[in-house]
């Protein structure tokens, strides 16, 4: 039966769908649909061909919703009930600045609160670090708050106390009186949601998930109504942030899970991809048109941060696939500065009006405009069959923003621009391996998204990755990462034992009640026993004098430990410290911080079926056309994607067009189109 | 190199409050590049640099790392520890990595910070530019020395090991990078980055219409003597350069608020940056259009034995202070008001009653920011001088017998105007069940920070010790009519006493009765302004109509004389 995946991005929803009884995959683009995002997202199915009817399972939805009702702060009543002589935490954050030397920056926090002070109340309550009540919750107060709160209409309320992290109790009581009093509010408790220490993370994510609870409820009535209304009988699942697919009944409880999830699905795309590959270790990168994306897999597991940063100093505590994402995208804009250097970016034109050659209104030059100027986009191809890209506009904009000031011609701006963007990338990418301990030199990338194909190669030639990888449907590549993924839930507790001291027993026993949680919660949907899942333990441990809250993942046998685990996990963590760091110091205690656990559940995913043969045919180029490399420009040979053959090789210079991307082999290069229709290019 | 800072420094002053600052320079010890950091840090660093290479000349080896925190000889003050790596490439030294930190404890006589010193010998442990380490490994017999004078060893050796791990980083990514473009490529483009600040702080200056600015401001106190210490600067602008000329600034003082030379021209350089150059990169090009002059023996020129703690602090503040109240009249849309006097905030040190072990802890919490020409300043953020974070309050809980009763934002404490200062913070420590040494830090106790162009100053700094058996006393403010000077060491308190910071508001920007009552009113509402401030000093009445609160608009006419 047909399976469909869905990806509202913030320009573009794609689809991908998967026919069992064909064998055969589609995918398909309309324009995202504000703010009625279900909309699109049955536009795009319906562009897919397919009958609503007939499908099996639909799996979405990306991060757009929840991010773009943040961003913009479009956001239902909330208020946040919190510790008395803490309502301030919100705003005041960890009390730095984002710009050092600009008197003019605005704390997102202070001049667009997600929750506005009037609505933070406080309650008589204290928990000490260690878990002791020192101040019981005031239940008096605490129902009066919770009137005031029903009385107040608001829809949501977030819950969090200090140092719940170590005893939830007395956020569970306010959880229940604010149930009692104010049945119709939508409440959130922040130890629902993380066991963190650093009051910071948790008290965003409960804050953030208050507020997209009634948001996230709507969405899902509403998409779940015009689904079964098109004969929709199948299953609805949804994409998370940790790399995993859930049930609606967990995202209308902890909708957080869902920012961040539309990359994820991108990165576990490329994981499904990679096993088919025999690829282990794999660099994603992922440029659209407003910022570029980075995760280094190793061993094709996730890296995973407790600490996603949404806006400035605005910290998510919750396990979240760990990406480095700088603002270089196709859209972003290059300007001459005051000291007369390059800079592109991090200002993006977006999608409206988007870069100077749609036409659109857009008067600055963008990466966009330089790629049309140097031949390598297309000038009479259309993009998702509406806009027609105008050469003569990116040109103009180019000479009066860039080339005049510098004293270059046209070209000459034009690459420059090109390999200012490439270092912004590149700076993405070692942010994500050599600053994490990682040699790049080991991986293969994997490059999609609308703008990382035109770009890999050079690269991974500055960052001497051997191989790129340019994927299927590089364009709607999140929307196959929805179809080809398990169910997951995770979640991270801090305990703060000593490693060297700690009974092996204690710890085992810590790791299992936190798995019964999380099994009981998977097997609530999967419909599946919990002996069929698998678990993943991490332990995250520094040293003692390291950061609380920070600390390194090493993973953690799934088996009742032993003193000999304990040491092997010692090890273990002296050497990635080493690797990380560049020191290690085996003589000194280390503290295991927060313990982790991902449950898992195989789901049935797309297949990705190999050609029958591959042949050694030569591709016939369907154009020739001028494209500027270092040396000048070349004429270089032009192929469709979708006229190439499995097994066929082709020498750089040379241009890929397909549908949602344009694929750049510069000179020296060459590409070959492999048995999954994986096109990759190395260094001839 | 700052990433690998935070993640295995040993301190929290380090880690959470990212006290610290990491730079590349050129051979010819020239500030190229920073990272994250405290401008404070950064304008002082290359003089630091210097005193390596002055001291050990020939003597620089590959695999060598320096350490110096001499506030005569490069350092800023005894807790600031610079780590020198000079940075060879194919046998020849082609540039040098260095990282500043705040370390937690240097042997001051209280712990961590100390309040009242009169010679420097008192405020630590004070480095001259020594070799730690060589090719050889560590040089141990220094570093025992180093480590012996501290409260807290592990932490420190800890923190030692990280900022030398941040400069091999740096190290190493230079040596790639001349690998990959070639050294000459490399030490160009080093050379066309100061050429590339020098021009935009030029670009900057040239806006100014020339001519002489000048003003003066003051310190509360020495922490010695009660009286005020002044700072007064002069500047001349011509074409796209400037003078800025100290004379008239108070003479060295017996207490830390002295400052190097040095470390006060830095200072005079990051105070100008943000109405130059705002976006550009500072580095040591960034000196070059500014020519500074300090006469000898005043507050900012130190030398031995003076002492300078607080002049990293309270005196690189007010230096700031002054340039901006002097160019206010030439930059009216850069200029902000005053922003609170100084972080100085709060060290304790004793024996965790948990454990049994020492610990020492400095925290500063932050005040409000003066406001903007067309907004509102910004509430509780860290001082401009520097740029450190807070300790997390569950992990200050979890890491020493402390427990943070509050962390609020303080009623009308924002300077007045037409747009207001940012608020301060009150922040309340409760030392559990043990007797510790506190010191207290502060300024702007005798006079909120000052708002420009008609706006009122910011609610003065203060701070108050509650101990179990004798109730509040305030230690620094107002008592009683009189001034208590605002930074002091206690040397032994209550258990179970509460130390209550209030930290100032930033300055106002415009007269406050030309202030929107819209903007009063949702100041008001938002608790920022009380309806008594909203009538007596914006002169806007404000009405409760059924439960909903709404301006008064005859009445606000009435009292603005518009009617």
């Amino acid at each position: 039966m047909p399976i469909v995946g869905v990806d509202i991005g913030g320009t573009f929803t794609d689809a991908l769908l998967y026919d069992e009884r064909v064998g055969k995959l589609s995918v398909a683009k309309t324009p995202t649909t504000y703010p009625e995002f279900s909309e699109g997202v049955i536009n795009v199915i319906g562009k897919t061909g397919v009958s609503l009817g007939d499908v099996d399972r639909f799996i979405g939805v990306g991060s757009t919703l929840a991010e773009n009702a943040l961003i913009e702060r479009k956001l239902p009543k909330t208020a946040l009930i919190t510790t008395k002589g803490f309502r301030d935490l919100l705003q005041v954050g960890r009390w730095w600045r984002g710009r050092l030397f600009d008197l003019q920056w605005d704390k997102p926090a202070q001049f667009k609160p997600i929750v506005r002070r009037r609505d933070i109340f406080e309650v008589t309550e204290r928990i000490a670090s260690d878990g002791r009540i020192i101040m019981p919750l005031d239940e008096k107060e605490a129902r009066n708050t919770a009137r005031a709160i029903r009385d107040g209409d608001y829809q949501a309320v977030a819950i969090f106390f200090i140092n719940s992290y170590v005893n939830p109790i007395h956020e569970e009581i306010m959880a229940r009186l604010l149930g009692e009093e104010a049945p119709r509010a939508f409440i959130t408790t922040s130890t629902s949601l993380s066991r963190i220490i650093r009051e910071h993370g948790r008290l965003h994510t409960c804050v953030f998930n208050a507020c997209l609870m009634p948001l996230l409820v709507d969405f899902i009535e509403r998409l779940t109504n015009g689904l079964r209304q098109r004969g929709f009988k199948g299953s609805l699942f949804f994409f998370q942030s940790n790399g995993g697919i859930t049930d609606p009944t967990v995202v209308r409880k902890k909708p957080v899970l869902t920012i961040g999830s539309g990359p994820a699905a991108g990165v576990s795309a490329a994981r499904y991809l990679a096993t088919f590959l025999g690829h282990s270790n794999v660099i994603t990168l992922d440029m659209g048109g407003t910022t570029v994306k980075c995760c280094a897999m190793a061993d094709l597991s996730f890296p995973i941060t407790t600490e996603y940063i949404f806006e400035w100093d605005m910290p998510l505590a919750l396990p979240m696939v760990d990406m480095v994402e700088l603002g270089a995208g196709g859209g972003s804009i290059a300007w001459v500065d005051k000291g007369g250097r390059l800079r592109v970016g991090p200002q993006s034109a977006g999608s409206r009006p988007g870069p100077a050659c749609y036409g659109m209104g857009g008067l600055l030059p963008t990466l966009t405009d330089a790629n049309l100027v140097l031949g390598r986009l297309n000038p009479r191809r259309k993009l998702a069959d509406e806009i027609a890209l105008r050469s003569e506009l990116a040109k103009n904009a180019i000479i009066s923003h860039i080339s005049e000031p510098l004293g270059t011609d046209v070209e000459e701006a034009a690459f420059r621009i090109v390999r200012l963007a490439e270092t912004i990338m590149s700076q993405a990418v070692r942010s994500a391996t050599i600053e994490r301990g990682i040699d790049p030199r080991d991986y293969v990338m994997y490059a999609f998204g609308g703008a990382g194909p035109m770009h890999a190669a050079t690269l991974c030639e500055e960052l001497q990755i051997p191989q790129v990888i340019i994927p299927p449907y590089p364009g709607a590549f999140s929307a196959l990462g929805m179809c080809v993924t398990d169910f997951s839930t995770e979640f991270a507790v801090s305990v703060l034992y000593e490693l060297g001291s700690i009974d092996p027993d204690v710890l085992t026993r810590s790791f299992e009640q936190l798995e019964r949680r999380l099994s009981q919660e998977l097997a609530a949907y999967v419909g599946k026993k919990s002996t069929d899942f698998t678990i993943m333990r991490t332990a995250t441990i520094k040293y003692i004098g390291e950061p609380i809250g920070k600390g390194l993942d090493v993973g953690v046998p799934m088996k009742s430990l032993t003193q000999e685990d304990l040491r092997d996990i010692r090890r273990r963590f002296d050497e990635l410290h080493y690797a990380r760091y560049g020191f290690m110091a085996p003589e000194e205690r280390a503290v295991i911080v927060d313990i982790r656990s991902r449950v898992t559940a195989v789901s049935d995913k797309v297949p990705l079926r190999p050609f029958d043969a591959l042949g050694a045919g030569r591709a016939i180029p369907k154009e020739r056309r001028d494209v500027f490399f270092e040396a000048g420009y070349v004429s270089t040979r032009v192929y469709a994607r979708e006229n190439l053959k499995g097994g066929t090789r082709i020498e750089g210079p040379a241009i890929i067009e397909e549908e949602t991307s344009t694929l750049v082999i510069p000179p020296e290069f060459d590409a070959y189109v492999g048995a999954y229709g994986e096109i990759i290019i190395q260094r001839t | 190199m700052a990433e690998v800072l935070i993640n295995t420094s040993y301190s929290p002053i380090f880690y959470d409050a990212m006290d610290f600052s990491t730079a590349l320079f050129d051979r010819e010890q020239n500030l190229v590049a920073q990272t994250i950091g405290c401008p404070v840090h950064l304008a002082a660093m290359p003089f630091a640099v210097r005193a390596v290479a002055e001291d050990f000349g020939e003597d620089i080896r590959e695999g060598d790392v320096f350490l110096l925190n001499d506030p005569y000889r490069g350092g800023s003050h005894i807790g600031d520890y610079t780590f020198v790596t000079p940075i060879f490439y194919k046998g020849e030294q082609v540039a040098w990595a260095a990282t500043r930190a705040h370390v937690v404890d240097s042997g001051q006589a209280a712990p961590s910070m100390f309040a009242h010193a009169t010679e420097i010998v008192q405020e630590g442990l004070r480095i001259p530019p020594v070799k730690i380490y060589t090719k050889d490994g560590p040089v141990k017999d220094v570093l025992k020395l180093v480590l012996s004078h501290t409260r807290v060893p592990d932490y420190l050796a800890g923190d030692i090991k990280a900022a030398m791990a941040a400069n091999e980083i740096g190290r190493r990514e230079f040596v790639q990078l001349c690998d990959r473009y070639g050294n000459e490529v490399v030490m160009a483009i080093m050379s066309y980055m100061l050429d590339y600040a020098e021009r935009l702080v030029r670009a900057g200056i040239a806006q100014i219409p020339e001519g002489s600015y000048a003003a003066e401001d003051y310190i509360d106190s020495d922490g010695i003597s009660p009286d005020p210490v002044r700072l007064r600067a002069q500047i001349t602008v011509k074409g796209d350069s400037m003078t800025v000329d100290w004379s008239g600034t108070s003479p060295l003082v017996r207490g830390p608020i002295n400052r190097p030379r040095h470390a006060a021209t830095g200072d005079t350089i990051y105070g100008l940056k943000p109405l130059l150059d705002p976006e550009g990169p500072m580095n040591s090009g960034s000196f070059r259009p500014i020519k500074v002059l300090i006469p000898d023996g005043c507050l900012l020129d130190a030398r031995w034995p003076y002492p300078v703690d607080r002049g990293n602090n309270e005196t690189s503040a007010r230096i700031t202070d002054v340039l901006w109240q002097a160019l206010a009249p030439a930059l009216p849309t850069r200029v902000i008001g005053m922003t609170y006097g100084y972080c100085g905030g709060i060290s304790a040190g004793g024996l965790d009653p948990r454990s049994g072990k020492p610990y020492v802890f400095w925290e500063g919490p932050p005040g409000g920011w003066g406001a903007r020409h067309n907004k509102d300043g910004i509430s509780a953020n860290w001082h401009f001088h520097g740029n450190v974070r807070d300790t997390p309050v569950e992990v200050m809980e979890a890491l020493y017998p402390v427990m943070i009763l509050s962390t609020e934002l303080i009623q009308d404490s924002g300077g007045p105007g037409r747009f207001r200062g940012g608020l301060g913070l009150r922040r309340e420590y409760k030392f559990i069940a043990h007797s510790p040494v506190i010191t207290i830090g502060g300024d702007r106790s005798r006079g909120g920070p000052p708002g420009i162009f008609g706006g009122k100053p910011g609610r003065p700094f203060r701070a108050e010790v509650i101990s179990p058996s004798r109730g509040v006393t305030v230690v620094s403010g107002y008592k009683n009519g009189e001034l208590d000077i605002p930074f002091k060491t206690f040397w032994s308190v209550e258990p179970d006493t509460v130390v209550r910071i209030e930290n100032a508001g930033g300055g106002g920007y415009g007269e406050p009765a030309q202030r929107d009552p819209n903007l009063v009113l949702e100041d008001v509402i938002e608790g920022y302004v009380s309806l008594q401030a909203a009538r007596d000093i914006y002169k806007v009445a404000i009405v409760d109509r059924g439960g909903v609160l709404m301006v008064d608009e005859a009445e606000t006419k009435r009292l603005r004389g518009d009617a």
